[in-house]
């Protein structure tokens, strides 16, 4: 087992991982910009090094500053947390070298299922669904084809594009040859490149995602999933498990799907494999995340575990010690991510100090916060301050527990989503489980 | 002399605004009474009027804002000299340019040059040889070669001195 870990983030992430550490008997080391002097990360650890100045890239992302911190503690581990370096290949390569163990998946597991194309093929050769389409139009005639095959509606995207320009909706038969040409036009405006490709048009997706755990001897099993299909400009903001559109059929279906992915990529540690579900009950791959996320503490609720120690369990050679059928899935889980922005702003970033912070409590509420009176929030970087999470016997239980949770909550002299989140919980369409990716957009506060 | 008589003396010379007084009665006895010294006429001196007591701060401070400190630009393990049989690059009380080499800081097999951006005299080494330092940690402390201006320095005395005249 791991002597020293050494992590490589800040916020409630780098707390979390404190925690579990401790709980371990492994000493910890915080490594912090100038700016994080006094962050609760700091102060939890049992040594700190300044890394650098405020810019992310100064610090948290300055891969010789973390290994030479790594070398002069002696740490003999690296947790990157989420964000930041947890996903580089480089730097999970760099740690190797230095004989510091990267607590996560594999560097080929990082690189294999890292690019969305690549991952998409290893899903493809799974044999797991994905959306249906075409990579390239290459004439009318062509994408008419394709969309005879895959069936209305479809989208158009543009190859080199993003950020809804170039991308257009059909819905009817005689209306794509039209859309196609609209289409070239807007992505050769936006992008000055008028390629465009076709994929399937999923109504009503819901985003529902696999959590994974998996040793470095080819054992692995599933913990069921979660359902992140609230969010704002494709940033989750609250997820639940289980969700309302999986039954006991479909969570072994999807979580088998997940599997052969992973064992195909010969994955390792912690990963979550993402799917667009449909009103159907028909789901696609979309990406794997490589890494430990910030929703994780709502499938530790419903399944008892505990996902940063088995991390480390299983990153210092560990077998895994769950089968599949040792998990449970108890009751019903809700987190909600408070942010430190004005959610009826346009999510406009609220810095500044916290005059007043009072976190709720009572049974089945957890809170991961790392801020606290008098700190004073950066502008810097992620503005997740806090992670509410409830557990209850059933939805209907956790939506009035989440609710009375909020209210008590109190953090002053800055903007966050506690409101916003309110308003959801009060939601009707919410209550009974009418969600999916579009639902905040057509909520329209 | 008994202590009334000494005491009798003793606010005479408060009336009188006498320092010290001195009395000998030969074969007898001798004595010295010395008052603390008071403001009987303020001295003309760099110091305010009133005594005025400089906390242990603004006398660091004073002392700070005449120092530049070099901190460190990596985390690393410092050391003074190019290896360890060699002599350290600086020692207190030299004299240094800017670029001048200063120390390595070793990070990943790697040795990094630290340089002097300041020009000055070497006032003290902070950080220890052969020890980690992290980034913005103090290395050296400087006295950088600037000019200063005596006359003008303290307005604020200047003027409470001009009171007396």
């Amino acid at each position: 087992m791991f002597k020293k870990i050494l992590i490589a983030n800040r916020g409630e992430i780098a707390l979390r991982i404190i925690r579990a550490a401790k709980e371990l008997s492994i000493k910890t080391v915080a490594v912090y910009s100038e700016i994080d002097r006094d962050s609760l990360h700091v102060r939890f650890a049992d040594e700190s090094v300044c890394i650098g100045p405020a810019a992310a890239q100064e610090s948290y992302l300055n891969i010789p500053r973390v290994i030479a911190a790594c070398e002069i503690t002696g740490a003999d581990a690296v947790h990157p947390g989420y964000g930041f370096l947890a996903e580089n290949a480089k730097f999970a390569e760099i740690c190797e070298e230095h004989l510091v163990k990267f607590i996560g998946p594999s560097l080929e597991a990082i690189k294999r299922m890292g690019h969305k194309a690549e991952a998409i093929k290893i899903a493809k050769k799974a044999g797991v669904p994905v959306i249906p389409g075409c990579d390239e139009i290459t004439s009318d005639r062509q994408a008419q084809k394709v969309a005879d095959k895959i069936g209305y509606p479809v989208i158009i995207k543009a190859s080199a594009g993003g950020g809804g320009k170039g991308m257009r909706i059909v819905r009817e038969e005689e209306n794509l040859v039209p859309s196609l040409l609209l289409a070239k036009r807007e992505a050769e405006a936006a992008f000055s490149n008028s390629h465009i490709y076709l994929e399937k048009y999923i109504v009503k997706p819901r985003h529902v995602e696999i959590q994974l755990l998996a040793d470095n001897f080819g054992n692995m099993i599933h913990l069921g999933e979660r359902d992140c299909s609230i969010q704002f400009r494709h940033q989750k903001l609250l997820e639940e498990s289980p969700s309302g559109a999986v039954d006991a059929k479909l969570r072994k279906k999807m979580g088998e799907m997940a599997l052969k992915i992973a064992k195909q990529a010969r994955y390792t540690n912690v990963g979550t494999v993402e799917f667009l579900l449909d009103e159907n009950g028909n789901f696609y791959f979309i990406e794997m995340n490589t890494r430990i996320q910030v929703e994780h503490p709502v499938t530790e609720a419903v399944t008892g575990t505990d996902l940063v120690k088995e991390q480390i369990r299983l990153a210092a050679g560990e077998k895994l010690k769950y089968h599949q059928k040792d998990i449970p899935f108890w009751g019903h889980a809700i987190e909600c991510r408070i942010n430190a922005v004005d959610p009826f702003n346009g999510f406009s970033p609220s810095s500044g100090k916290i005059t007043h912070f009072y976190m709720a409590g009572g049974p089945g509420v957890r809170i991961d916060s790392y801020v606290y009176a008098g700190y004073e929030v950066p502008s810097f970087y992620d503005p997740l301050i806090a992670k509410i999470i409830v557990h209850a016997p059933s939805r209907e239980e956790a939506i009035s527990r989440m609710e009375r949770t909020l209210e008590e909550c109190v953090i002053e002299n800055i903007a966050t989503t506690i409101p916003l989140h309110l308003k959801i919980m009060r939601d009707e369409d919410f209550k009974q489980n009418k969600v999916d990716t579009h639902f905040l957009e057509e909520k329209e506060w | 002399m008994n202590l009334r008589e000494i005491k009798e003396l003793s606010n005479l010379m408060d009336e009188k605004q006498v320092v010290e007084l001195e009395i000998e009665e030969t074969g007898v006895f001798r004595t010295k009474i010395r008052k603390a010294s008071g403001e009987i006429r303020p001295a003309l001196t760099s110091t305010s009027a009133k005594p005025r007591e400089i906390t242990c701060e603004e006398k660091e401070q004073e002392e700070k804002e005449e120092f530049t400190t070099i901190t460190s630009p990596l985390v690393g393990t410092f050391f003074r000299a190019s290896a360890p049989q060699n002599p350290p690059y600086v020692e207190a009380g030299d004299n240094i340019s800017k670029g001048q080499m200063l120390c390595n800081i070793v990070a990943m097999k790697t040795q990094n040059e630290v340089r002097s951006e300041a020009e000055g005299e070497m006032v003290e080494v902070l950080a220890e040889n052969g020890h980690p330092v992290e980034y913005g940690q103090g290395l050296f402390l400087v006295r950088p070669f600037i000019k200063k201006n005596l006359a003008t320095e303290n307005t604020e005395d200047t003027e409470k001195i001009k009171d007396f005249l």
